[in-house]
């Protein structure tokens, strides 16, 4: 099994995998700085890059995955430096880890809304659970709709989806409300 | 229109709540994974390596903690009690079956 599939199907080994890369990768990145909480930062955050990424089915690696790690590191650091990256490409990557990044700076934008969103989902989630699990199922778990349906005792998916709309609705009042 | 700028507004609230648990994903990953890293820290550290590497046996937690237990586990494990349920009932079937079978035989003689 090679460290993918291990990342994979193993919840744990993630430590494994930050450990057994970190000496090289640090290594590596210290030609650019030899701060290392800045490149614990940059390390982590290439970690969970490729955790998401190893999430889909269709994502493979035909570079060792240090050599992954690497590029992601060192494009994070032109990104943060506010220089345009420097393209490092990431042999056999199909998809690109700039949508990763794209998000990271939506949320950076949106950091008012999503609090005050993460304070209205707290609430929510003591008022209404099976809404709230069903929300948690979907946005978080990334679950589909025939799968809640079958856990969640709908009859089937389009219920499911119906039962979501009503939530988020919901959960879009109490937003609104909130001051 | 009207319609138009409501689903426009509910497209975008989706969009919020999708990154606010993505954030919230991020977040608790990052958490775990600078443990790890302090974890690194106290090893190179170290004192004593041993009383480390039980503490972090200790420490260590699933990457991924789910508020809730993923469907795909709780249909397989409600498919297999279903299976051990049905098997039991085969299993009770066929003793009747038998011990009917027994008596009718006892009393036929």
């Amino acid at each position: 099994m090679n460290e993918l599939e291990l990342l994979r199907t193993n919840h744990r080994y993630y430590a494994s995998l930050y450990r057994q890369h970190r000496v090289v990768v640090f290594q590596h990145l210290k030609q650019f700085t030899k701060d290392e909480a800045y490149l614990a930062d940059l390390y982590q955050d290439a970690i969970i890059v490729l955790f998401e990424k190893a999430k889909d089915p269709e994502f493979t690696l035909t570079c060792s995955i240090r050599t992954y790690l690497i590029a992601i590191c060192r494009n994070q650091i032109f990104k943060r430096a506010g220089r345009t990256p420097e393209i490092v490409n990431i042999e056999g990557e199909r998809t690109n880890y700039n949508d990763w990044l794209s998000d990271q700076l939506e949320m950076e934008r949106k950091k008012s809304q999503l609090d005050k969103l993460d304070s209205v989902l707290n609430h929510f989630e003591s008022i209404a659970q099976k809404c709230y699990e069903l929300l948690y199922r979907f946005f978080y778990m990334k679950e589909s709709f025939d799968l809640i349906a079958k856990v969640m005792g709908y009859t089937n998916a389009d219920n499911a989806k119906n039962q979501k709309a009503r939530c988020q609705k919901k959960l879009r009042e109490l937003y609104m409300e909130e001051k | 229109m009207s319609q138009e700028i409501e689903q426009n507004q509910m497209d975008q609230f989706e969009r919020l709540m999708e990154l606010s648990f993505l954030r919230e994903k991020r977040k608790q990953m990052k958490q775990l994974l600078q443990r790890e890293e302090n974890s690194v820290q106290r090893l190179i550290n170290s004192d004593s390596e041993q009383k480390i590497r039980s503490q972090r046996k200790r420490q260590l937690i699933v990457f991924d903690e789910l508020k809730f237990r993923e469907a795909s586990q709780i249909l397989e494990e409600q498919r297999i009690e279903k299976q051990q349920k049905i098997r039991k009932i085969a299993v009770s079937i066929t003793l009747i079956i038998i011990a009917l079978a027994s008596i009718w035989l006892y009393f036929s003689k």
